[in-house]
């Protein structure tokens, strides 16, 4: 996978991840492997940062809840109405990017 | 740590207590605590999956901790995140150096200042000796002179190698017990020290972060928000004392956010839960020599390496987390420069060796535009001057 191609789309990764229910940290992860097949890896540096930011800009909202299994509270995301907006906006445009490259490569068969 | 096993002095519990804490560096206060308790809360949840599967807890926690990956790549983006926005609310120094004209201080330092705080609260100059230089990884504050301080607050502070507390009026407002003692008190030549790095934070809202880098230690370049600024090796002849008032502040975080289980600032338990600051300002004075007169009613600011936290990077080298401290002043009818504000606090990270290397080497002095408020304790910017990307 492109780490490029994989950065510049995080953000839209994780909203999509979140669009069908509030998850905590790890459970994005093995949600974004198991969906993908292994082939989105999400690691620490890349998934933690970016919720938190995605956070700050409203398009998520965070709930802390205790561990049922004990220790330090965890923390659950959901996306916000202004982060269902943003992910529309963004599958949207992804995909009229995604369509633009196919018809460039069309003649390639 | 609030995993609340009772492992915490075994070899694992330890790895995980350094992974957060390098997880965390750069981040102070309750965005400091969030981001360890998630990282914690997400770690420990892998450690027990993997205790599912058959592993012992020792190994467990070893795999989770190598699935989650570098630690640095967390604080850094975290840094991104919550530092970066502060840069553009309060943006202050990137605008001000923008236009700048610097000039190098001299460090010709006959020999290391054995206890030096490189703040300037605590430079200790020796007869006759012509500057300061940052010799210490530490920051070191007596802690007779701080018990002090804090008596002419109205607190009494009692501090040993076992605690920290802080008591007004018979009751103990901050009570910790440190979680990692050898961290934080230092005893050199039989007095205790404070070690400010691991203790305090500078207040934040005095804090302004700049993108900032650091090139060529040993030849030093500062980029800051855009301007590069680099020292020039031309030395005015003329010497000038000048004595510089220090202030310096401390604040405590005590949000009542903080679990009173939780030891995740690394502190140990804080039983307070009001979310206050508690500032000092005593004034010190020492003397400095600079090698060049202000011009009178520009704005200067001095700008040196301070020692900060040593982290260990992923390919098992040594860095150092360290600050760039600067303080303002705008020059006086005589040029005299009394540097009586402080404060914005650039971060900087580069490996430990280079770190040595550079210490009291060289400081900047950067004449900059704008104006300062010499009323507050801070300043204030009344007209951002046009980036410029280079001024010398």
């Amino acid at each position: 996978m492109d780490p490029n191609l994989f950065k510049g789309n995080l953000e839209l990764i994780l909203l999509s991840i979140l669009e069908e229910g509030e998850k905590y940290g790890l459970e994005i992860t093995k949600e974004a492997n198991v969906r993908t097949d292994g082939y989105f890896r999400l690691n620490v540096g890349s998934l933690y940062p970016t919720l938190h930011k995605l956070e700050r800009s409203g398009f998520l909202a965070v709930e802390t809840r205790p561990n049922p299994r004990g220790g330090a509270n965890l923390r659950y995301y959901q996306l916000t109405d202004e982060g269902r907006k943003v992910l529309e906006e963004r599958r949207k445009a992804f995909e009229t990017f995604d369509g633009a490259m196919r018809a460039l490569w069309g003649g390639r068969g | 740590m609030s995993g609340g096993d009772g492992e915490r002095g075994s070899g694992g519990e330890k790895a995980l207590e350094r992974y957060l804490n390098s997880a965390c560096t750069g981040l102070y206060g309750l965005e400091r605590q969030t981001v360890r308790s998630e990282l914690e809360a997400n770690l420990l949840e892998r450690v027990r999956e993997f205790q599912v599967m058959g592993h012992s807890r020792e190994v467990a926690l070893r795999k989770a901790l190598e699935e989650f990956g570098a630690p640095s790549s967390v604080s850094q983006g975290m840094r991104e995140v919550y530092i970066m926005p502060k840069i553009m609310k309060g943006g202050a120094l990137a605008g001000l150096l923008a236009v700048g004209t610097y000039l190098a201080i001299s460090s010709s330092v006959a020999g290391p200042v054995p206890i030096s705080m490189c703040m300037g609260a605590r430079i200790e100059l020796a007869p006759g000796q012509s500057s300061f230089d940052c010799t210490s990884l530490l920051a070191l504050l007596k802690l007779e002179d701080i018990r002090a301080d804090f008596a002419k607050q109205g607190f009494t502070l009692e501090a040993d190698e076992e605690h920290f507390r802080l008591v007004r009026e018979g009751q103990a407002l901050f009570d910790l017990k440190w979680a990692n003692p050898t961290e934080v008190v230092k005893r050199v030549e039989g007095k205790n020290y404070i070690n400010l790095n691991s203790l305090f934070t500078l207040d934040d809202t005095q804090s302004v972060r700049v993108p900032v880098r650091f090139d060529r230690l040993l030849d030093p370049t500062l980029d800051l928000g855009g301007a590069k600024l680099r020292p020039t090796s031309a030395l005015g002849k003329n010497q000038v004392d000048i004595t510089v008032p220090i202030a310096w502040r401390i604040a405590f975080f005590l949000r009542q956010a903080v679990d009173p289980k939780m030891q995740s600032l690394g502190y140990g338990n804080a039983v307070s839960g009001s979310n206050r600051s508690y500032s000092f300002t005593p004034e010190r004075k020492f003397t400095h020599i600079l090698e060049q007169v202000g011009k009178p009613g520009k704005i200067y600011a001095l700008a040196w390496i301070r020692g900060g936290m040593t982290v260990l990077s992923d390919n098992k080298q040594d860095r150092v987390n360290a600050f760039i401290e600067t303080a303002l002043a705008t020059a006086d009818a005589q040029g005299n420069l009394k540097f009586g504000a402080y404060l914005p606090k650039l971060e900087y990270t580069d490996s430990l060796e280079k770190f040595k290397q550079a210490r009291g080497k060289k400081a900047l002095l950067l004449e900059l535009t704008g104006r300062l408020d010499n009323a507050a304790p801070a300043f204030t910017v009344v007209k951002n001057p046009p980036r410029s990307s280079q001024s010398n």
